[in-house]
């Protein structure tokens, strides 16, 4: 069998995708115990969880359309669903998991609301000493 | 005219092979290939002590196989297989993921750094399509090569299955390989 | 030393003045008789124009004759040349079916026992196809050949074999990238059992000498070469800077090849060289 040598850009996504996973699995976590009644440490988890939880994986993405031997044509993955090449999966999870966790780490979303937190009031992260 | 689909096979007989390297040259010339890739290659094998010895040569290229693992994993279709049975890549649609080489059981595949994109023996379809023979098979001295429709039960190929002994490679891989080797 | 030339060989390395002859592509020539049992007229026409400043052969001759002023021996065209060749064949129009099919073979296939032309004799005594010579008796020589077995190398020494691969045509390919790119150097083979005995490892630099010259490469160790011989590829080692790859890459076989021929039939004999191998 042929041996492929991933290059920095496949051992940084991998580092960043599972950066981004672990991100948004505590965050999560911590959302629900805080749902339960919990102090407010949970609160705050949950919030710099979800807000940071997109970022690690769109550059990623990035580095993996770099590592593709034509970046410019990465728009043909998402022409069409192949569910047999996990390429082609793994570039629409991709997708659906980067949506969720931007919609989720969006001023408008429920959970970052959870707790009072007003975007007017106080700075990006200003959250994080509260 | 045939009204069968047809179904394009080559059949390779190892022990004529000279070691020549013909075949690899005609491909390079025929499909433009840089000299650091290869789409085909005489693989060798040297045993024994002397004066006992063994060398045999066999031909290996892409085994155009019949459930092709590279077009399953081609995240946008770039590999394909086309109605007579040849797998081939649209250079156009490859964005160079390069799943189909790690896929590939018989190591047919590489990435050319140059044009960003994956390639493979196809046959040399170029010809195929004007009713020619691959370059390898046509410019074989010792005529190693028979390429051919397997579905055409007086043509060569199924001539020479029928009358001698043959196998495939690596049929546990179960992509039900369409290059035969007689025995 | 004139000459004319394909390739920037060794041979041409040599040369004082080089005429760059066209290849066998790109020119016409004069109509060729291969002979045999089936002799046939062969026709050779240009397919395609001269990539460079290259001319044919009889471009070459008639500027040279120009020189000397002696055209008036060579005042004729191609096309004339090659029309006074064919125009005796049993044809209507012979230059236009060798241009149509390449060759030409005459009617008819040879039979056993008979000569095309019953009156034919070969140039022996009785006439015939001998098995057994007189003349070659008369001369000293066996009359029917014996087998005599290779002389068995002086202790110490190997012999010599020299040969090609299936992908070089003779020393002439062996600088074109494509086929290069198969074998970029050639070795010395050794047997095991003798490079122990030389006390040399595989890929080792050694020495190889014979009594015209020494010549050094790497050393190859391999189970298919005789313990009392070694073996080196043909066409390597070159003295023209011009054969990019092949220029002092490996070592030439000419250096240490020793002149000998068989008595009876002239040809070259090239196996027929005893070397002292060493390491170097």
């Amino acid at each position: 069998m042929k041996q492929i040598e991933w290059g920095y850009l496949i051992v940084s996504y991998l580092f960043l995708g599972g950066l981004s996973a672990g991100l948004y699995c505590v965050s999560a976590l911590a959302a629900l115990l805080h749902a339960n009644g919990h102090d407010s440490a949970y609160k705050r988890i949950a919030r710099l969880g979800a807000l940071l939880a997109p970022w690690p994986v769109l550059i990623g993405s990035f580095l993996l359309i770099f590592d593709l031997g034509h970046w410019y044509r990465f728009w043909k993955l998402f022409v069409r669903l192949r569910w047999t090449s996990p390429m082609s999966l793994g570039s629409w999870l991709l997708i659906a998991f980067s949506v969720v966790a931007f919609v989720i780490s969006s001023p408008g979303s429920r959970k970052m609301n959870a707790g009072g937190y007003s975007p007017k009031s106080q700075g990006n992260f200003a959250f994080c000493k509260s | 005219m045939a009204t069968h689909n047809k179904r394009y096979v080559m059949v390779i007989d190892s022990k004529k092979c000279i070691d020549c390297k013909a075949c690899v040259v005609a491909c390079r010339a025929e499909n433009r290939v840089p000299l650091r890739y290869s789409r085909n290659w005489i693989a060798e094998e040297h045993r024994g002590e002397w004066p006992k010895l063994l060398a045999a040569f066999e031909p290996g290229q892409c085994q155009q196989c019949e459930s092709p693992a590279c077009v399953r994993v081609c995240p946008t279709g770039a590999s394909y297989q086309r109605p007579d049975g040849i797998v081939a890549i649209n250079e156009s649609e490859c964005v160079g993921c390069r799943y189909c080489i790690i896929a590939c059981p018989y190591d047919a595949r590489f990435f050319r750094e140059d044009k960003g994109v994956v390639e493979k023996c196809d046959f040399c379809v170029q010809l195929v399509d004007r009713g020619e023979i691959p370059a390898c098979v046509k410019t074989c001295p010792s005529k190693v090569r028979v390429f051919g429709d397997l579905n055409d039960p007086d043509g060569p190929v199924r001539q020479l299955l029928e009358r001698r002994r043959h196998l495939t490679k690596k049929p546990e891989a179960g992509t039900s390989p369409q290059i035969y080797y007689l025995l | 030393m004139l000459l004319q030339f394909l390739a920037l060989s060794d041979t041409a390395w040599y040369a004082d003045v080089i005429f760059p002859e066209s290849t066998y592509l790109e020119r016409q020539d004069p109509a060729e008789v291969m002979s045999g049992i089936c002799p046939v007229v062969v026709y050779r026409q240009p397919v395609i124009k001269p990539l460079h400043d290259t001319k044919p052969t009889l471009d070459i001759v008639q500027g040279l004759a120009k020189r000397l002023n002696l055209s008036q021996y060579f005042d004729f065209t191609i096309e004339q040349w090659v029309n006074a060749q064919l125009k005796e064949l049993p044809l209507e129009t012979p230059v236009d079916y060798l241009k149509k099919h390449g060759i030409y073979a005459p009617p008819g296939f040879p039979k056993y026992g008979t000569t095309l032309n019953a009156e034919h004799r070969f140039v022996t005594k009785s006439g015939k196809i001998e098995l057994f010579s007189e003349r070659l008796q008369e001369l000293g020589y066996d009359p029917l050949p014996i087998y005599q077995s290779p002389t068995p190398p002086p202790a110490g020494m190997l012999r010599l074999i020299l040969g090609r691969k299936a992908y070089f045509t003779h020393a002439n390919s062996t600088n074109n990238p494509w086929l290069n790119a198969f074998d970029s150097e050639n070795r010395l083979w050794l047997n095991p059992v003798t490079a122990d005995s030389l006390g040399v490892a595989d890929g080792q630099l050694v020495e190889a000498t014979s009594t015209v010259g020494s010549v050094r490469l790497k050393a190859k160790i391999t189970q298919e070469i005789r313990p009392d011989c070694t073996f080196m590829l043909h066409g390597f080692g070159k003295r023209a800077k011009w054969q990019r790859l092949t220029a002092g890459v490996g070592a030439c076989d000419a250096q240490i090849l020793e002149t000998a021929w068989d008595k009876v039939s002239g040809n070259a004999a090239l196996h027929e060289t005893f070397v002292k191998v060493r390491r170097a």
